[in-house]
C-alpha cells in the first residue's frame, strides 16, 4: 500500500527540544510540546518555577480540521520507491519531525507563550497615551 | 468518498531546509492522515514589568 522511501544522504545540524528523526514506517505518531519563552532584561540563572496552568494558552483547545472518512481508497504504485538524493537541514526543534518512511496517522501539537520581562518600562511614552 | 491514486516515479534531487519547528513535519513517504496544531501567543500584554513574573 505504501511506497519505500530511499534517501542517500541526510545532514542535520541540530535536533533539539523533543524533536524526532525517524527512519522506517510508523503506525501512529503523537507529539505535544508546551514552551514558555521568556526574554528578560536581567539574566537570572537557576530554577524558574512557573506553573503552566496560569496561562490560558496551555489549556485552550486548538481547533484542528478533521480528516474526512475515506470509505474506498485504492492506491496503485507504478513505481514503489520515493527517491531523494540529499536532505540538508540546519535545525529541527520543538516537537517537530523529520520522518523518512510512511506513516498511517500523525497528530502534532505545540503551544508557545512569549513573555518579555523588563524591570523598568522601556516605553514610557506609550503608557501615557494609553492612560 | 472514493479515492483512487496512481503513483508514478518520484525522484527528488536535493532538499535544503533552514529550520523545522513548532509541530511541523518533513515527511519523505506516504501518509493517510496528518493533524497539526499550534498555538502561539505574543500579545502586547506579554510585556511584564517589575519583579514578579507569574500572573495572579
Amino acid at each position: 500500500m505504501y511506497r519505500t522511501s530511499a534517501v542517500d544522504e541526510v545532514i542535520i545540524n541540530s535536533l533539539t527540544s523533543a524533536s524526532v528523526l525517524q527512519t522506517g514506517d510508523t503506525e501512529k505518531i503523537q507529539c505535544f510540546s508546551a514552551a514558555l519563552a521568556i526574554q528578560r532584561e536581567r539574566t537570572d540563572f537557576g530554577r524558574l518555577d512557573i506553573p503552566l496552568n496560569k496561562y490560558d494558552i496551555f489549556s485552550q483547545p486548538v481547533v484542528i480540521p478533521v480528516c474526512p472518512p475515506v470509505k474506498i481508497k485504492k492506491t496503485f504504485n507504478a513505481n514503489p520507491f520515493i527517491r531523494v538524493c540529499k536532505i540538508d537541514i540546519l535545525g529541527v526543534s520543538s516537537s517537530a519531525l523529520l520522518h523518512i518512511g510512511s506513516v498511517c496517522e500523525m497528530t502534532l501539537q505545540s503551544r508557545v507563550k512569549h513573555i518579555r520581562h523588563f524591570l523598568k518600562n522601556p516605553y514610557p511614552d506609550i503608557e501615557e497615551e494609553e492612560s | 468518498m472514493k479515492f483512487c491514486v496512481t503513483n508514478h516515479e518520484l525522484f527528488v534531487g536535493e532538499i535544503h531546509i533552514i529550520g523545522v519547528s513548532l509541530s511541523s513535519v518533513v515527511l519523505v513517504g506516504d501518509t493517510d492522515c496528518i493533524n497539526l496544531g499550534s498555538a502561539f501567543d505574543t500579545p502586547p500584554e506579554s510585556l511584564v514589568l517589575g519583579s514578579s513574573l507569574v500572573p495572579l
